[in-house]
């Protein structure tokens, strides 16, 4: 008999200890070992392929809590390795994975953000190779970051290409900014051929950053009001000074996505921003 | 015996003896003896010639100026050995220029004022997360509903490009209806797109 309550002793002691197995999953850390080992080949493939571990660590364990598979994580994280592996800007592309995770994305939505990401990083690289603008320097990432942002906003890399053949003799700044206002340009719903014209026209008046923000907020403004892009181009120069001649435009065709705003539910204002 | 050193050394040092001579003959005679070496030393010290100190003072070189020179002569190597001092002065230059640039350009290009304004009359909390927050939450909070139910938050950001939505009750995204440039982000919502 005493050694039967010894045994019941022991039991109740080990459930007091030790909670039960169905709880195991409702403890914050509580990972399997299977996946764990996964989370942890993942995060060391990315750190060979030259991913920051600290921040690849933690993109991790928030796939991980979001509920998607080893597999799952992996596709959605394997275009950042392979930037990192090509000499592309890898962080980039996890920030698009951490906006995603942040707005609740599907894994698939996920996955195929950051692999739309990577692929605007390769474009951006041809179109700088082309343009002789050393895509792989330290000192381009930049450029090259801001030309595959306008790539995934929709500019053509035709549009792109004519913009960087500009280049020549100019700053990488002036260029960034030439290229930022082409994208800011198309996303307000310019005809492609205005948005080319002025963006040649900052570079071949070799406009600083403040002149470049100003004729994009002037175009913007112009376009709310309702006016046509080449009449927004004479009135910018004209107002310059300096008469431009009107190029010729090419009508544009409906871009799905970017132009299905009505410009006159946008009224004119924030953000305002000072001139820096 | 010790006494005796004393006085011995007193003698020798002041050429006056502090108290009695001893009173041992021996001590006597040794004492006598020192005495009379003391004299001879004395008596046998040379002195210097007439307008000796004036000419050692007139060989030495004229003028402050030229120590100086010379001492700063000493820093330059010789047998044209400039080359490493001359290059380690340039690049000790460029790095102070290059050092200077750099300060420059971070604290003149740095930050440029902006105010983000959202109409939301319903809402209980407005965030604004973007590009410049890393997409992370909870960092900018807007600051309202003001009498005509808009939120407001002014910021000093990096001069550049920026996407952002602002977060209504930590559910709803909502792109800037104020700007013009707004993109999809992929997700099945817009971004807004700000120049600065």
């Amino acid at each position: 008999m005493p050694s039967r309550r010894c045994w019941v002793a022991a039991a109740v002691a080990l459930l007091l200890t030790e909670p039960p197995l169905s709880w195991a999953g409702e403890r914050p850390n509580a990972v399997p070992k299977v996946v764990r080992s996964e989370a942890t080949r993942l995060v060391e493939e990315g750190t060979r392929a030259g991913v920051d571990r600290s921040r690849l660590e933690a993109l991790v364990r928030r796939l991980s809590r979001a509920g998607l598979s080893a597999e799952a994580s992996r596709q959605v994280l394997y275009p950042a390795f392979d930037a990192a592996r090509t000499g592309l800007p890898s962080n980039v592309v996890l920030e698009k994975v951490e906006e995603g995770l942040l707005k609740k994305a599907a894994p698939l939505a996920l996955a195929e953000a950051s692999r739309r990401r990577l692929e605007a990083l390769r474009r951006a690289r041809k179109l700088l190779s082309a343009a002789n603008l050393a895509p792989g320097s330290r000192r381009s990432q930049p450029l090259l970051l801001t030309t595959a942002l306008a790539l995934e906003s929709g500019v053509t890399d035709q549009l792109l290409d004519a913009t960087l053949d500009r280049a020549g003799g100019r700053s990488s700044s002036q260029v960034k900014s030439a290229v930022e206002a082409a994208e800011a340009l198309w996303l307000a719903g310019l005809e492609p051929a205005i948005v080319e014209a002025l963006a040649a026209d900052c570079l071949n008046r070799n406009l600083k950053r403040a002149d470049v923000l100003r004729v994009v907020r002037f175009a913007e403004e112009k376009k709310r009001q309702g006016m046509a892009g080449a009449a927004i181009r004479e009135a910018l120069w004209k107002a310059a000074g300096k008469a431009a001649r009107p190029p010729a435009v090419m009508p544009r065709p409906a871009a799905p996505g970017v132009n299905s705003r009505d410009p006159s539910a946008t009224p004119p204002g924030a953000p305002r921003a000072a001139a820096p | 015996m010790r006494d005796e050193r004393e006085w011995i050394h007193a003698l020798l040092d002041a050429g006056t003896p502090a108290g009695d001579v001893p009173s041992d003959d021996d001590d006597a005679r040794l004492v006598k003896s020192y005495r009379s070496a003391l004299a001879l030393l004395e008596e046998s010290r040379e002195r210097a010639p007439e307008g000796f100190t004036a000419s050692v003072m007139a060989a030495l070189p004229d003028g402050v100026e030229a120590g100086w020179i010379d001492r700063l002569r000493s820093f330059w190597p010789d047998r044209g050995r400039w080359a490493l001092p001359t290059l380690a002065g340039a690049l000790a230059t460029l790095i102070l220029a290059a050092g200077l640039a750099l300060f420059q350009r971070e604290s003149t290009q740095g930050l440029v004022p902006v105010t983000f304004e959202v109409h939301a009359p319903d809402a209980q909390r407005v965030e604004l997360v973007g590009s410049f927050t890393g997409w992370k939450p909870g960092q900018i909070l807007l600051q309202g509903p003001d009498a005509t139910g808009h939120w407001r938050a002014t910021l000093r950001l990096p001069a550049g490009r920026h996407e952002y939505a602002y977060l209504l009750d930590g559910r709803e995204w909502i792109a800037d209806p104020e700007v013009a440039a707004r993109r999809p982000d992929g997700f099945g919502r817009e971004n807004a797109v700000i120049q600065l």
